[in-house]
């Protein structure tokens, strides 16, 4: 049977997004072809679903070495392992404690970012292309907004402030991206530490 | 059949598992955003791979198992944190960074990437993330999240054209 071209831009998404990962048949990918020869549009949508790939890869996972106690072949020292879990854990508990007391971070810091909205299933977004956007750019806006806050807990300032200006920048309608109070916990921050270190020379 | 035992220490089976811990750990990350639960989300599913008499499937048979479990558990996490929100939130490391500009420009992209990924509901996010950052096959995909090949294959679609649309701005600024 030959192939033929989907009849809805549902239809077309799927055929193309599965067409760059190499998910159809031989006889798919060859009928696909053939018409995206003729066709500008969706040689074009085609390139953009690539390049929304290489863009996703720039965004890395940290480097992490697996525990040696984790695995079923040391199972031996996974006890050790644990109880080295739970010393360390009680050292940097003691760390955080040190470090809490000092430039009384729960008075700057809230206790929780702002909650991002409740996408919890594709079925939220089975609604108008508009209406689906304008969610999932709410839902990213607070994704940077928790980013920030975060920044600021870990007294990281330039970070922040760079962060604060790239989600004014990008997301200015959302509700996170016009939150002020952002602006004056980084000011906070900022004047606290600064208190901190003259104190401690 | 690799019927290679826990107690042979050393072996293929170990060393090859070895191998999914990073990918188990990025998925983990990437669904929650926190790398201490991701840590920890990891560790769990390893440790109970090490108790299961699963492994004896194989080395393909276990990865999906421990993407299974830790897949559930990051869900389950997830799932809290909406009830109980918690401060603790990843930062995304940019993959090139040259000079401090170039870093800077890097680092703002790989933010707004992981923004956008966050923002996905959970079922597109977790196909997406488990093709574009772990390779995996559809097919693969469909057995981890336990739905039909065909939901695999529109979630991932309507994932990439969500992408597409909040990350035009960065797309624009490779063209």
């Amino acid at each position: 049977m030959s192939w033929m071209p989907p009849q809805t831009e549902e239809g077309w998404n799927e055929v193309l997004s599965a067409y760059v990962d190499g998910e159809l048949s031989f006889e798919e990918t060859a009928g696909l072809e053939g018409y995206l020869a003729t066709d500008t549009v969706r040689q074009n949508q085609v390139r953009e679903l690539r390049k929304v790939s290489a863009v996703m890869s720039e965004w890395q996972a940290p480097d992490i070495r697996p525990p040696e106690a984790v695995l079923g072949k040391r199972r031996s020292t996974w006890r050790r392992f644990q109880w080295g879990q739970l010393a360390a854990g009680f050292a940097a508990g003691i760390a955080v404690g040190l470090f809490a007391a000092s430039p009384s971070r729960d008075a700057v810091i809230p206790a929780s970012p702002p909650v991002p909205a409740a996408i919890t299933s594709s079925s939220d977004v089975a609604m108008s292309r508009d209406r689906a956007d304008r969610l999932v750019r709410e839902s990213a806006a607070e994704a940077l907004h928790g980013q920030i806050v975060q920044l600021l807990a870990d007294r990281k300032i330039d970070q922040a402030e760079a962060r604060l200006a790239l989600l004014q920048r990008e997301y200015p309608d959302t509700r996170a991206g016009g939150d002020t109070g952002l602006i004056r916990m980084l000011d906070q921050v900022r004047e606290r530490v600064r208190l901190f270190e003259r104190r401690t020379g | 059949m690799n019927m290679q035992h826990h107690d042979s220490p050393g072996g293929p089976f170990w060393d090859a598992i070895d191998a999914h811990y990073r990918a188990v750990f990025g998925f983990a990350w990437r669904m929650t955003g926190e790398r201490t639960v991701a840590e920890d989300v990891t560790q769990e599913a390893f440790a109970r791979l090490a108790q299961s008499a699963l492994r004896d499937g194989g080395v393909e048979e276990s990865r999906r198992w421990v993407f299974v479990v830790a897949r559930n558990l990051c869900i389950s996490h997830l799932r809290r944190r909406t009830r109980h929100p918690e401060t603790e939130l990843g930062h995304g490391l940019p993959a090139r960074a040259a000079g401090p500009a170039d870093a800077m420009a890097a680092n703002e992209r790989a933010a707004l990437v992981q923004a956008a990924v966050h923002a996905l509901p959970v079922d597109m996010r977790e196909a997406i993330v488990l093709r574009e950052y772990e390779g995996l096959s559809y097919e693969a995909i469909a057995s981890i999240v336990d739905c039909p090949l065909g939901t695999v294959k529109s979630r991932i679609a309507r994932a990439r054209e969500l992408l597409r649309h909040q990350l035009r701005n960065v797309l624009e600024m490779d063209e």
